[in-house]
C-alpha cells in the first residue's frame, strides 16, 4: 500500500536540500553520474518508511559531518492502507492533496485526496525519531509497527535477510498481507506457530539409535528408585529458538543466502513484486547488479509493466533504460534541489541512443556526417593532448535531421550540457529552424552552425585551403568507386559532371592545381546533395581532412565553430 | 429480539422505557456485529454506565469505541479546523454550536467520510431523545457514511431548555428509522428487585402517554403519602416525621418538582440538618466563577476573596458572625475569639503567600467554624480539591478546575448515600429508593416519568392528591 506523491530530504549525506513531487509515479528510475546522490535518494525514503526500529546513524550521515544541522527527510504518501487512516492511527493526521495542481493543504477539502506526511529526524544525539506531522498538530510518532503497513523495501547489497522470515522483513509482511483478510488482532504469530508444530514432528521421532542406551539408564535409574519411564529424546527448547528470524528459505538444502549476488537479488526482488502488486513501494539501487543485459532487460520490462504498488530504481545501464518511457526517467544532479523528470521529446533519442542519458554534456549532431566530423574531432584532441570527450563525459547523439532540435531542447531541459551541431541551409528560405535555435540558444543550448544558407560541406568548401579541397574531392571520388564498385577514373567524371551542374559552366581541367574561388560553393553544395560523405565514416574522412588543414584557416568561421566544439568537450581549443 | 435483523439495516430505531434492557441491547448487538461500531451518547456518566455492563459481559475491546457526541466532534474538530477559527471552551454558548456546525462540515467531505469509513463498520446512538435538533442533523450526515441504528425514548426527552430537541415520533426528523422500528416491552430492571413495582411504572407510563389523570392509589406497589406542601414545615407534622426517616436509609433519592436553582431543596435539606446531599449540575458556573474569582485576586483583596468564597460554599446565616463583606469581623467575647483566630491566621498567610494550598485550608477551616453548614458540598469539595490540584501541578485556579470537573463528568455520579435532586439532575441514575416530593407540581408529563422511573425497589410519593394531572406547562 502506499505511494509516495513528494520527497524532501535535508542535511542526509550528500544532498543539503531536496525536494520533489512524484505524485504518485508507478515508475520512477533515477539516472545521473556517479556521486549524483541517486543512491542516497533511495536511502532516504528506505529511512523514513522502513519499519526498522533499531536503525542506526553516524556522524557522516549527516552532510559534510555537521551534525549541528538536523537530518530531516519528510515523505508525504497517497494511497493509503486504510488501517493507518484509522481515527486512533493516523486518520486524524491526513492532509489534503489537491488533485487539480499536485498541492498539499492542512485545511481539507471534499475534493481533496488524503495523504500522511512521515518525517525522520536525527539530531546530534543520533537517535532516529519518526512522526506523522501536519501543519495543524503537534507531530505524532509513527511507530516500526505502523510503517510496517506501507510495505517499503529497499533491495540494495545487503538483501540476504530478505530471505528470512524476521518481523519487518518482506517475506513476513507478505505473509501478514495474506492472512489480512481476517483483521488479525490475535498475537498469535504463524511463523512461531510452524516452528512449534516443527518441533512437535521432532518430539515424534523415536531416535532408534539411542534406544538401546535410554533403555539402560530407564533400568539402572528403576534400581536406585527414582522413576524416569517417560524419558525420551528430541531437541531442547533452548537449543531450538522459537524465532522467525531463524527460519529462511533454502534450495533444496542450501541457504538461499548462498546464492549468487544476482540471483540473490532477482529473488529478493520476486517476493517483493509479490507484495507490491497490492500496493507497496519497492526501492531497487543499481537494478543491473549481477545480471546480464538479457536478464535486467527483461526485469525492467516486467517492473515497467506492474499494475498495484510504486518501484524507484537506479541505474546505470542502457538496457534498463531502453526498456522504460522517457517520462519514467528522472536526471539527478549533485547540485540541484530536484530531479528532472524526462519528456516524450527525448523519447526516440532514448530508443536510439540511450547512452546519452548517462552523460554530463551531448552533442546532438544533426546527422551522421556530423558525428563522425567529431569522432575525428575527439582523436585529434587526444593526439595533442587535450582530454578526450569520454572522460569529461561527453556523448554524441544522432538527431537524424530535424529531431535534432527537439532532442536538444528535452536534453537542456533535463539539465544536461547540450551542444547543436548543425546545418543552417534550410534557413535562406524558411523561417522557423532560425527562430527553433534562437529558442535553444535562449535555453541554454550552445549552437554549432554555418553561415545562413550553408550546410557543412559548402562551409568547409568555402574556407578550407585549396589544397584541402582537392583532397576532399578526390576522397570523395574514393568513396563513390568503392561504393559503386566502379574505377576511380570512372568515378571522377560523374563527380565532376555534379560539380558541373551547380557551377553552371565547364569546369576549368587545371582546377586541380589552381585555385577557382568561384568553384568553392559549387563543389560543396554538389558534395551536400550528392551525399558523398553523408555517413559516419564519410564525416570521418571529412574531419581528417578539415583538421589537417584548419590550421592554417584561423580567421575563418569554420575555424571559431570548430574551436567551439572542441571548448564544450574539455575547455580547451584547438 | 432479532440483533441481527435490527443491525443490518441502513437506518433502525429502538424504542425502550427505562429499565427495560437497551444497554444490554446494544451489547448483544456489537456481540453479533462485525468490525468495530462507534456508540455515541451524551454523558459520560451514559458512557460509564455502558462501559460497566461492557465489561461484565466481555465484549473485546476491539469491536467497539464509546464517545460523547460532544466529545466524538470536538475531536474532529480540533483536529482539523485552525486553533484560531474555535471559540474558547467557557464560552459554552459559542463553543458547542460551533463545534457541532463544523464537525456537520467536516463530515460531509470525502477525505474524513474515508477515516470513517475505514475506522468504523457502523453507529449507535444512545439516548437519542436527547439530541438537539442540530446534533440529529450531525447524525443525519453519519447516516450516509455508516448503517446508523438510534435507541432512546420519547418519554425521556427533557433537555430541552436551549436547542429544540429532535421529536422521535415525528416523521419528518427521523424518516427511514421509523420504517424500521423496534420496542422493547419488557420491565428487566425490576424482575429481581420489585417485579410489582416495574408494572406499576410501566402502566403510570401508559397513562401518562395517553395524557390520562394519574391516580397513585391505584398502584400498590407505589408508597403514596397525601400531605400538604406546607406542612412539611412543621416538625410536628407527619409530612416532616415520614420525610425525616428517610435519613436512615442508604439509597435514597429525594426528588424535587422544581428543575431550576438550587433555593427550594436547600430550603428543605436544611430542615433535616444539611442530611440530603445537593445534587449540582456537572457544568453549574459556579464552579468556574469561583476559580476565575481566585485567579483574579490581588493580595490586598485577599480577605475579601476570603469572605465571598464562604458566602458562596455555606449558610450566610452562620457566616455573618464571623466574616463581612470587607473579611474578619473584630470579636469582644474571647470564646469568639479563640475560635477564629486561628482562620484569621490562616487567612492572613493567605494573604502574604498567595499560595492555593494556603487558601485550601482556609476554607476547610472555615467549613469547621461552629454552626457552618455546607449545602453546596460539590463546589466545595471541587474547589478546594481543584486548588490543591493548581498548587502542585502549577496551574491556575481555572485550568485546575476544569481538569477537576471533567474528570467527575467521566466518573459520574455515585448513587450511594442520600441524594436531593430534581429530575434533569438525576436522569440516567438508579436508586433503590425513591422519595418524590409535592407530586402535585409536575407539569409535564415527562418529567413525573422519568423521577419516578428512577426507583428500583422502592418509590415513594407525597402528594397533596392522590390523583394529579401533570399536564400544564408553566408559563
Amino acid at each position: 500500500m502506499a505511494k509516495i506523491h513528494s520527497l524532501s530530504i535535508r542535511n542526509y549525506r550528500g544532498i543539503r536540500n531536496f525536494e520533489e513531487v512524484f505524485s504518485g509515479k508507478p515508475l520512477v528510475c533515477l539516472i545521473g553520474r556517479g556521486d549524483s546522490g541517486k543512491s542516497t535518494i533511495l536511502e532516504a525514503i528506505h529511512c523514513v518508511l522502513s519499519p526498522q526500529w533499531n536503525m542506526t546513524f553516524h556522524d557522516s550521515d549527516f552532510t559534510n559531518c555537521d551534525t549541528d544541522q538536523a537530518i530531516e527527510i519528510e515523505v508525504t504518501l497517497m494511497d493509503l492502507p486504510s488501517r493507518l487512516l484509522q481515527e486512533d492511527k493516523f486518520g486524524l493526521y491526513i492532509r489534503g492533496l489537491s488533485i487539480a495542481d499536485f498541492t498539499i493543504s492542512d485545511q481539507l477539502e471534499d475534493s481533496h485526496e488524503s495523504v500522511l506526511t512521515i518525517r525522520l529526524t536525527v539530531k546530534k544525539d543520533l537517535e532516529p525519531s519518526w512522526c506523522v506531522v501536519n501543519g495543524r498538530q503537534e507531530p505524532r510518532t509513527i511507530s516500526g509497527n505502523d510503517r510496517s503497513l506501507l510495505n517499503c523495501f529497499l533491495v540494495s547489497d545487503h538483501t540476504d535477510k530478505h530471505f528470512s522470515w524476521n518481523r519487518g522483513n518482506p517475506l513476513y509482511s507478505l505473509l501478514k498481507q495474506e492472512a489480512d483478510g481476517a483483521q488479525d488482532d490475535s498475537d498469535e504469530d504463524v511463523v512461531i506457530g510452524a516452528l512449534r508444530g516443527a518441533k512437535r514432528i521432532i518430539d515424534k521421532h523415536p531416535f532408534p539409535e539411542l534406544a538401546e542406551v535410554v533403555k539402560k539408564v530407564k533400568e539402572s535409574a528403576a534400581q536406585i528408585g527414582i522413576d524416569i519411564d517417560n524419558a525420551v529424546n528430541t531437541i531442547d527448547f533452548k537449543d531450538m529458538m522459537m524465532r522467525e528470524g531463524r527460519l529462511s528459505l533454502h534450495a533444496d538444502k542450501v541457504p538461499f543466502r548462498l546464492k549468487g549476488k544476482g540471483s540473490k537479488r532477482l529473488i529478493s526482488i520476486a517476493i517483493q513484486l509479490a507484495l507490491v502488486n497490492t500496493g507497496g513501494i519497492i526501492l531497487i539501487d543499481e537494478i543491473e547488479q549481477g545480471l546480464e543485459p538479457d536478464r535486467v532487460q527483461h526485469l525492467a520490462a516486467v517492473l515497467k509493466s506492474l499494475a498495484g504498488g510504486q518501484v524507484f530504481l537506479t541505474t546505470h545501464s542502457r538496457d534498463v533504460v531502453v526498456e522504460l518511457d522517457a517520462k519514467d526517467l528522472h536526471v539527478v544532479a549533485p547540485s540541484k534541489q530536484s530531479t528532472t523528470a524526462l519528456t516524450a521529446s527525448v523519447q526516440g533519442l532514448l530508443r536510439k541512443n540511450p547512452e546519452a542519458f548517462f552523460a554530463k554534456k551531448v552533442i546532438v549532431c544533426e546527422g551522421a556526417t556530423e558525428v563522425g566530423f567529431c569522432r575525428v574531432l575527439n582523436r585529434h584532441k587526444q593526439s595533442i593532448g587535450q582530454k578526450s570527450a569520454a572522460v569529461c563525459g561527453v556523448r554524441l547523439a544522432d538527431g537524424a535531421g530535424d529531431s535534432a532540435f527537439q532532442y536538444s531542447s528535452g536534453l537542456s531541459k533535463a539539465g544536461f550540457y547540450t551542444l547543436l551541431f548543425c546545418d543552417s541551409d534550410l534557413e535562406k528560405t524558411n523561417p522557423i529552424p532560425a527562430k527553433k535555435k534562437e529558442e535553444l540558444a535562449s535555453g541554454g543550448v550552445q549552437i554549432v552552425d554555418w553561415e545562413v544558407g550553408d550546410c557543412l560541406e559548402v562551409a568547409i568548401a568555402k574556407e578550407l585551403p585549396w589544397l584541402g579541397i582537392i583532397e576532399l574531392f578526390g576522397s570523395a571520388v574514393r568513396l563513390k568507386a568503392g561504393q559503386k564498385g566502379i574505377s576511380e577514373a570512372e568515378a571522377e567524371p560523374r563527380l565532376l559532371e555534379a560539380v558541373r551542374q551547380k557551377y553552371a559552366k565547364e569546369i576549368p581541367s587545371d582546377f586541380k592545381t589552381k585555385e577557382y574561388q568561384d568553384l568553392r560553393e559549387p563543389i560543396g553544395k554538389a558534395a551536400s546533395a550528392g551525399s558523398w560523405f553523408k555517413s559516419v565514416a564519410g564525416g570521418q574522412i571529412l574531419g581528417d581532412i578539415v583538421l589537417k588543414h584548419i590550421a592554417t584557416a584561423k580567421a575563418s568561421k569554420l575555424f571559431s565553430q570548430l574551436n567551439a566544439l572542441s571548448v564544450f568537450i574539455d575547455g580547451n581549443g584547438l | 429480539m432479532d440483533y441481527r435483523e435490527f443491525i443490518s439495516k441502513d437506518k433502525s430505531m429502538l424504542i425502550a422505557p427505562a429499565g427495560y434492557g437497551k444497554t444490554h441491547t446494544i451489547i448483544e448487538c456489537l456481540r453479533v456485529s462485525d468490525g468495530r461500531q462507534l456508540v455515541l451518547t451524551h454523558t459520560h456518566a451514559g458512557i460509564a454506565s455502558i462501559n460497566e455492563k461492557i465489561r461484565k459481559e466481555k465484549v473485546p475491546a476491539s469491536k467497539f469505541s464509546i464517545e460523547t457526541i460532544s466529545g466524538f466532534t470536538q475531536k474532529y474538530v480540533l483536529a482539523f479546523c485552525r486553533a484560531d477559527e474555535i471559540p474558547s471552551q467557557d464560552d459554552a454558548k459559542a463553543y458547542h454550536p460551533f463545534i457541532i456546525r463544523k464537525a456537520i462540515e467536516l463530515f460531509a467531505m470525502q477525505p474524513i467520510r474515508g477515516i470513517l469509513k475505514s475506522t468504523y463498520a457502523g453507529l449507535f446512538v444512545d439516548e437519542y431523545q436527547d439530541c438537539t435538533l442540530s446534533q440529529h442533523e450531525l447524525v443525519t450526515q453519519l447516516c450516509g457514511i455508516l448503517p446508523t441504528r438510534i435507541l432512546g425514548d420519547h418519554m425521556q426527552g427533557i433537555f430541552d431548555f436551549n436547542d429544540d430537541l429532535v421529536d422521535l415520533t415525528d416523521p419528518s426528523h427521523l424518516g427511514g428509522f421509523l420504517e424500521n422500528r423496534y420496542t422493547l416491552d419488557q420491565p428487566k430492571r425490576w424482575e429481581a428487585s420489585n417485579a410489582k413495582l416495574g408494572e406499576d411504572i410501566k402502566a403510570v407510563r401508559g397513562s401518562l402517554e395517553r395524557g390520562e389523570q394519574i391516580d397513585f392509589s391505584k398502584h400498590e406497589s407505589i408508597e403514596l403519602h397525601v400531605h400538604k406542601e406546607i406542612e412539611v414545615y412543621d416538625m410536628r407534622s407527619d409530612y416532616y416525621k415520614k420525610l425525616g426517616a428517610m435519613r436512615n436509609l442508604n439509597g435514597v433519592l429525594l426528588i424535587h418538582p422544581d428543575n431550576f436553582g438550587l433555593a427550594p431543596r436547600k430550603k428543605i435539606t436544611s430542615l433535616f440538618n444539611n442530611a440530603f446531599r445537593l445534587l449540582e449540575s456537572v457544568d453549574d458556573p459556579d464552579f468556574y466563577a469561583l476559580a476565575r474569582e481566585v485567579d483574579a485576586c490581588k493580595p490586598e483583596d485577599a480577605l475579601k476573596c476570603v469572605s465571598r468564597l464562604a458566602y458562596a460554599l455555606f449558610n450566610s446565616t452562620a457566616l455573618k458572625t464571623w466574616l463581612n463583606e470587607r473579611g474578619f469581623i473584630r470579636k469582644s467575647q474571647e470564646a469568639e475569639q479563640k475560635a477564629i483566630a486561628p482562620v484569621r491566621a490562616a487567612a492572613e498567610r493567605f494573604a502574604r503567600s498567595m499560595s492555593f494550598l494556603d487558601l485550601a485550608t482556609v476554607l476547610r477551616m472555615l467549613r469547621r467554624l461552629p454552626k457552618v453548614v455546607c449545602y453546596r458540598y460539590e463546589l466545595f469539595h471541587s474547589l478546594v480539591g481543584a486548588l490543591e490540584n493548581a498548587h502542585h501541578g502549577s496551574l491556575s485556579a481555572y485550568e485546575s478546575m476544569v481538569a477537576w470537573r471533567n474528570k467527575m463528568r467521566r466518573i459520574g455520579r455515585k448513587a450511594e448515600g442520600r441524594s436531593f435532586g430534581t429530575t434533569l439532575l438525576t436522569k440516567g441514575l438508579e436508586f433503590d429508593t425513591v422519595v418524590i416530593l409535592n407530586a402535585q407540581k409536575f407539569t409535564c408529563p415527562k418529567n413525573l416519568y422519568v423521577a419516578i422511573s428512577r426507583a428500583k425497589k422502592r418509590l415513594i410519593i407525597f402528594s397533596s392528591t392522590p390523583i394529579i394531572s401533570p399536564y400544564k406547562l408553566k408559563g
